[in-house]
């Protein structure tokens, strides 16, 4: 059992304007640069149907790039859970690029070295620099719950409270 | 340290050649234009054969970004774009947000001009510092929307950004677009330039860095723009609606073009309005340009009814106006229809618009019949007749052939009393700010170098409401001219910057101070108020020595008649007139001024010579007498 609370990425897509302040912010966190190429996190946009999809490691409980590296060159954070690459062992066969099931591994086209989300440390700027809060950066406790609570809105607006009275 | 924030580079391209070259962005050439419309007013007044018909190979192109293109400075994504225009045969000049001027910097690219014409259709492919002419000849025809499937598709990169004309381009559509997917640059026509040259597109793709001065600055600056939405709760209004809520704000005033200007109030203005479109339930998401934190653009799309499916970024307000209100067209569905249409042709909303309000006042005083419009019943707010007419427009079919020519040539070629309903300056149909009410605004359309425009400094607006009395104009003129330099319709043109994210950056009141601070914290320039003002005064004397070069005069530069005989008839600003007499006066303190010939509006020889525009005395010579 972990003893300390873990914090989830967590992505809105149907909040995401497409803006790619979030690749800035993965730039500028990593690198000191305005350079979106290198970001971690891409944002492809469906420009005919009008719709931004954010593409970031979802952080998996078990994460297939890390099962398909042939040198075990993966292993976890684990104050934040997130996979890091370990730049002594990975032979950038990109294996992982090919596994990983949400295609959020990249190549960065710097150095051609192994690119994924690192939490930025457990303080994700992308998140700081999302303004309508697609990207959300909570507790465990806290995943899911505020889709549940739009929800649980949508029908709380459709029911009448009553007052329950003991029979006497 | 040497200049930063530029790529560095400026791309040749010669379609006619299939060559392309570079030249370096030097630092004497950012400290003296900047970048943007500075840049390439530059770059387009050395490129083209004068007095050449603009669809001759003589025309040029010029694409330009600003320095501050690429950063995460908010807003910071304008892409310029100039060519002489065949509506105006002037200066064609015009902008879209977007996300293609900062993947120009990232390709390695500063600037882009384009020479000459290919035989065959093409696209350009720029990546990583490499150009590629290519070969269009499947995507020829094409709408945008067919277009950036393929498009993509053939470059081999999703991330990859497109600049386009549509099939209005191709048939030399005079008003047509050019598009940075859904982002149009809609003015003055430079879409049919491109068609001329048979180039469909210009893809980019990079992955260099823009490095800047102080990065840590830069960064704060932005950190301190989302400060100001999130806490301060700054643009909520554009945040919310962009600037679909204009129709409501400015018929409140009675200052909405109606019924090609005949009036100033539109009773359909609410229904036009962004809060409608929100309150039927058309709005269906927000959209953002790069690295802007606003999300303006609006994506409505229409559930029912005849035009069910319809979807479209907008319409914004100068759509709303020109397809709307300026046609008596209240129904809002249609409005979103007729957005995406022009969009899918790439022709000018706001142009098309009103070459089509043009057309129905003739209809409405019967010098045009539904005989002459293919039989179409072109009844104010006729909204199937206005689509259909769209798309006769974008296709140069029947009576759409003539309109696509803009409203002064179709005007001319209709004759009799026609020209004096076509609402244009320089052949540049006028656009949704009332020239009669806000005589600034009638100042700006007057010397504007590219026509009715209403985002020139010259338009400055600052009499759009109290204190100022309708009818005065002394001063102005003197006022609009000294306060050019900082202007917040200055500098956003040359740095790359949207208008919309002005209030976010620097100080609340945005001026030279900001402008400074900017080009020092990414450019590592250290530019005084005098240097700038002088970048200021050099653009925009260039650009009218541009127009000097292919024949203007002062005789250019003035309204349509109506804005002199006919007082607004009705609302808060009825019987208010512009009268020839105060714009005259306006003009005359502007040009004396800015150091330009009173009789000509030629700029003087030493008006050149102190801008270190020297080298144009010696072009401009060869072509009229300049006044010492």
């Amino acid at each position: 059992m972990r003893s300390i609370l873990r914090n989830f990425l967590t992505i809105d897509i149907e909040r995401c304007t497409g803006c790619r302040l979030c690749e800035l912010a993965c730039s500028i966190s990593h690198f000191k640069a305005f350079d979106p190429a290198r970001s971690r996190i891409k944002i492809l946009r469906f420009q005919a149907q009008g719709k931004d999809v954010p593409v970031v490691c979802r952080q998996c409980g078990e994460c297939a790039a890390e099962e398909a590296c042939p040198k075990g060159a993966f292993n976890r954070d684990p104050s934040t859970g997130a996979m890091r690459v370990n730049p002594e062992l990975c032979i950038a066969c990109r294996l992982c690029i090919d596994r990983c099931i949400f295609g959020a591994v990249f190549l960065d086209p710097k150095d051609d070295s192994i690119a994924v989300c690192d939490l930025c440390g457990g303080k994700p700027l992308c998140v700081e620099f999302c303004l309508t809060e697609a990207l959300r950066y909570v507790p465990s406790h806290r995943v899911g719950l505020k889709r549940s609570l739009e929800i649980a809105e949508g029908l709380a607006s459709k029911v009448k409270p009553r007052a329950y009275v003991l029979p006497r | 340290m040497g200049l930063k924030g530029y790529a560095g580079r400026i791309l040749y391209i010669d379609l006619s050649k299939g060559s392309s070259r570079e030249e370096a962005m030097d630092e004497s050439l950012a400290r003296n234009y900047v970048g943007g419309a500075g840049l390439a007013a530059y770059l387009l007044y050395r490129s083209i054969e004068p007095r050449e018909d603009p669809f001759e190979l003589g025309n040029a192109i010029v694409y330009a970004s600003g320095p501050l293109s690429g950063t995460v400075i908010p807003g910071s994504c304008k892409l310029c774009i100039m060519a002489k225009s065949p509506l105006s045969g002037f200066l064609a000049e015009t902008y879209a947000s977007g996300d293609w001027a900062p993947e120009l910097k990232y390709a390695g690219f500063d600037a882009l001009v384009v020479h000459g014409a290919s035989d065959k259709p093409v696209y350009l492919w720029i990546e990583d510092g490499k150009a590629e002419i290519r070969d269009a000849s499947r995507l020829w025809g094409l709408k945008t929307y067919e277009l950036w499937d393929p498009l993509l598709k053939d470059v081999g990169d999703p991330q990859a950004k497109i600049l386009s004309i549509g099939p209005g381009g191709e048939r030399l559509v005079r008003y047509a677009s050019v598009l940075n997917f859904k982002r149009a640059a809609g003015r003055t026509g430079i879409g049919a330039v491109m068609g001329s040259k048979r180039l469909k597109a210009i893809v980019v793709r990079g992955t260099r860095d823009v490095e800047v001065a102080d990065f840590e600055a830069c960064v704060s600056i932005a950190k301190e723009a989302f400060r100001r939405i999130i806490v301060e709760k700054a643009a909520l209004g554009t945040i919310q609606h962009g600037t679909t809520n204009g129709p409501v704000g400015i018929n409140a005033r009675g200052l909405l073009g109606t019924r090609n200007w005949q009036e100033e109030v539109f009773e359909g203005a609410e229904l036009i309005s962004g809060s409608e479109m929100v309150r039927r339930g058309l709005r269906i998401a927000d959209k953002a340009c790069f690295s802007c934190p606003l999300r303006c653009s609006k994506l409505h799309e229409v559930r029912d009814g005849p035009y069910a499916g319809a979807s479209t970024e907008g319409p914004e307000y100068e759509s709303l106006y020109a397809l709307g209100s300026m046609c008596g067209n209240a129904n809002v569905e249609s409005l979103i229809a007729a957005d995406r249409l022009c969009d899918e042709y790439g022709i000018d909303t706001i142009s098309t618009g009103v070459t089509i309000a043009f057309a129905m006042e003739l209809y409405q005083r019967g010098l045009i019949s539904s005989k002459d419009l293919d039989g179409l019943e072109l009844t104010w707010g006729n909204h199937e007749a206005q689509i259909e007419l769209i798309k006769r427009i974008g296709e140069r079919k029947g009576v759409g052939g003539l309109l696509a020519e803009g409203s002064k040539r179709a005007a001319e070629k209709i004759g009799g009393e026609a020209p004096k309903y076509a609402m244009h300056v320089k052949g540049i149909e006028i656009p949704g700010h009332s020239p009669r009410g806000v005589k600034t605004c009638a100042l700006g359309y007057a010397v504007s170098p590219r026509g009715a425009i209403h985002t020139d400094p010259a338009s400055a607006m600052f009499d759009y409401d109290d204190p100022y009395p309708r009818d005065l104009y002394k001063g102005k003129g003197l006022r609009v001219y000294r306060e050019q330099p900082g202007s917040v319709k200055t500098f956003r043109n040359f740095l790359g910057l949207c208008g919309n994210c002005l209030g976010l950056l620097g100080s609340p009141d945005w001026g030279l101070k900001t402008v400074q601070r900017l080009m020092l914290v990414v450019t590592g320039l250290e530019l005084t108020e005098e240097e700038l003002s002088s970048v200021a005064y050099r653009a925009y004397t260039l650009m009218r020595c541009f127009n000097v070069r292919e024949g203007a005069s002062r005789k250019d530069d003035w309204l349509p008649e109506r804005f002199f005989k006919e007082p607004i008839p009705s609302g808060p600003n009825k019987g208010v007139i512009v009268s020839e007499e105060g714009l005259k006066t306006m003009i005359d303190e502007y040009y004396q001024a800015a150091g330009w010939d009173l009789e000509t509006g030629i700029p003087r020889e030493e008006t050149l010579r102190n801008l270190g525009l020297g080298w144009v005395a010696e072009d401009l010579k060869k072509y009229v007498s300049l006044p010492p």
